[in-house]
């Protein structure tokens, strides 16, 4: 019996995720240049650089998490269903910078066994700020702060059960939502359980970065080696499930749910057998056979792939309590069971999504080189001016198609074999013109696979321009219509041998 | 908690949902709506349910926690009083099962 035990209490006690330690040294330094997107594989990820109306900003410095929303809820250490009067954000860095969200001046700084180390400011017209659970204070009451002024380290001081900051705004003395306010001040904060990362000290009017800003990591020193009680080959695996999720432009919300559910299932291990209810599950998400073929299920990249599917066909699945997501998806027994992973779930996905290096270097699924960085890809076609090849695969071509075999031939001049319509038989887009093959002699080779990428994701770069549907290889499919998803798995030949059926030879286009 | 067992083969999700639903509290109803029953680790009961401490947290409605063995490991069951009588909030298992 390997699932790990969900005692009530346990349960209770993590519905508010605060399990916020200091996260392991995974963050080095950041700045916030820009990343070029080069590879079409990459999606913008998780950390944004939330830049208001110059006026107001998050009251962090660096990447964080957002860990608890205003609203009802049961208080972690006393179990009392009461309002939580703020928005709880947990920075992932050592000793992490708590800074005014907008200039004002400091009314009192008490002490209370609630919100433990606090800081009052007024900000006049009516409102004050507050942050609790402080470490330490750097202002004085009566002392004038500008906004990104640092005034505070954050800590758990008060009733607190990890490293947060506990941040509370009123209007005319009551208390109101954090986020709803922020966001009327154009300050973007991420979805609950979600990362992003707060602009450096010293004020925004510096330098504004656009919204959506990718950070960029100073070198990319792989996965970190441990996250929270996951480590190694776990750590991996959640990676490949938040990638997954990335290339399919899903939130971080999605992502968060997915790796609660391996968490839940295999303790993020890509087990080869089942449980004792059922012995045919496999893999990180114990799929069945029903859920698609073993070598699909085995390979967390794909599996998670499958996960998401279930997941996104729910209706309204963002408005469900996570576990309860994560149980529609499995069809699991307990649908709670998922519950108490949900604090460790959003601490990995926090952490893989805070550096984009992180995913940006990982190596997709099984040796596949899907949606690793393709190098620097030929130039765009020239549209109608790829020459002609003399080629016998051009005859009965449709337009599109005959621009296709034209223009990837002249960017990739070293495929040599191409079919059209004539030596293809069967259904589909082949015998209509509509199609071209590009076979890939040395696809068993690393550098054959290589090169069906390329050729894969230089078609997908440019599909516009060629008049491109969707594209075929290495049993990976993406298509115009679904290009949110990025690269799905090639389904339709099931678990077949055969590397013309499954694409792993060939390099298709249609167009 | 009987009710709720893995079925036999042959009594389709429907007749288990209808067995086991009208014993669940509304919001218990909403989460389990989604549990395959041919999931469900356990088949039967092996004993009488031992009533726990009460818990600390404040419900709007009267709570008892109820241990009950099963022949897959026991389970921890959160019952809320309604006007209908008992009825089951959640159900957790005790060993480690999902």
């Amino acid at each position: 019996m390997k699932k790990a035990v969900a005692a009530v209490v346990a349960v209770v006690v993590s519905a508010t995720g605060l399990g916020w330690i200091a996260l392991a040294v995974l963050f080095t330094l950041f700045n916030q240049a820009a990343v070029a997107a080069a590879n079409p594989c990459q999606q913008p990820l998780g950390g944004q650089l939330a830049v208001g109306d110059g006026t107001v900003r998050l009251p962090l410095v660096g990447p964080f998490t957002v860990t608890s929303e205003y609203g009802m809820r049961r208080h972690p250490i006393t179990g009392v269903w009461a309002l939580h009067g703020g928005l709880d954000l947990a920075s992932s860095i050592p000793t992490p910078t708590v800074v005014a969200a907008l200039t004002g001046s400091v009314v009192s700084t008490p002490t209370e066994p609630s919100g433990g180390n606090m800081i009052i400011l007024d900000h006049g017209a009516g409102v004050h700020t507050e942050y609790l659970h402080l470490a330490s204070r750097l202002v004085t009451p009566g002392q004038h702060v500008a906004i990104g002024q640092p005034i505070a380290i954050e800590g758990t001081t008060g009733s607190s059960t990890g490293v947060h900051l506990h941040f509370n705004v009123r209007v005319n003395g009551l208390l109101v939502n954090p986020r709803d306010w922020l966001t009327a001040h154009q300050v973007h904060v991420p979805a609950l359980g979600s990362s992003g990362v707060g602009p450096p000290a010293g004020g925004v009017s510096a330098g504004p970065q656009p919204p959506g800003t990718p950070i960029e990591a100073t070198g990319s020193a792989g996965l970190p080696a441990r996250v929270g009680e996951y480590a190694g080959e776990q750590v991996r695996i959640a990676a490949l499930i938040v990638k997954a999720g990335k290339d399919r432009g899903l939130d971080d919300w999605s992502t968060t749910v997915a790796v609660m559910a391996g968490m839940g299932e295999s303790s993020l291990r890509n087990l080869d057998h089942g449980d004792a209810v059922r012995n045919d599950t496999v893999g990180v998400f114990q799929e069945g056979p029903e859920r698609g073929p073993l070598s699909s299920r085995m390979d967390p990249y794909a599996a998670a792939g499958i996960f998401f599917d279930y997941l996104t066909r729910i209706p309204d699945y963002h408005s469900l309590a996570p576990t309860i997501a994560a149980h529609r998806a499995q069809a699991n027994a307990d649908p709670y069971h998922y519950e108490p992973f949900w604090p460790a779930a959003a601490q990995m996905v926090a952490t893989l999504t805070a550096n984009p290096a992180l995913l940006a270097t990982l190596q997709a699924s099984g040796g596949s080189a899907a949606c690793q960085p393709a190098g620097n890809l030929p130039a765009p076609p020239a549209a109608g001016t790829c020459p002609a090849t003399g080629l016998p695969a051009e005859v009965g071509l449709q337009p599109a198609a005959l621009t296709v075999l034209r223009c990837v031939k002249a960017a990739f001049p070293e495929l040599t074999t191409i079919y059209g319509v004539g030596e293809r038989s069967g259904g589909g887009d082949h015998p209509i013109g509509r199609a071209v093959d590009f076979m890939i002699d040395t696809y068993r080779t690393p550098e054959g696979n290589a090169l069906g990428w390329r050729v894969a994701q230089w078609v997908r770069a440019n599909a516009h321009a060629l008049g491109v549907t969707y594209v075929i290889f290495d049993m990976k499919i993406w298509s115009v219509e679904r290009d949110t998803e990025g690269w799905r798995p090639y389904t339709r030949y099931g678990d077949t041998p055969d590397d013309t059926l499954s694409h792993r030879d060939h390099v298709h286009v249609s167009a | 908690m009987g009710a709720f067992a893995r079925p036999l083969a042959g009594v389709d999700r429907d007749a288990w949902w209808a067995a086991v639903s009208p014993l669940m509290t509304p919001q218990g109803r909403l989460d389990y709506a989604g549990v395959d029953p041919t999931r469900v680790p356990f088949t039967r009961l092996t004993g009488p349910g031992l009533i726990q401490p009460q818990p600390q947290e404040a419900d709007s409605h009267l709570q008892t926690l109820v241990r009950i063995p099963t022949d897959a490991g026991d389970y921890l069951i959160a019952l809320e009083h309604r006007q209908q009588g008992w009825l089951v909030a959640r159900a957790t298992p005790q060993g480690s099962t999902r």
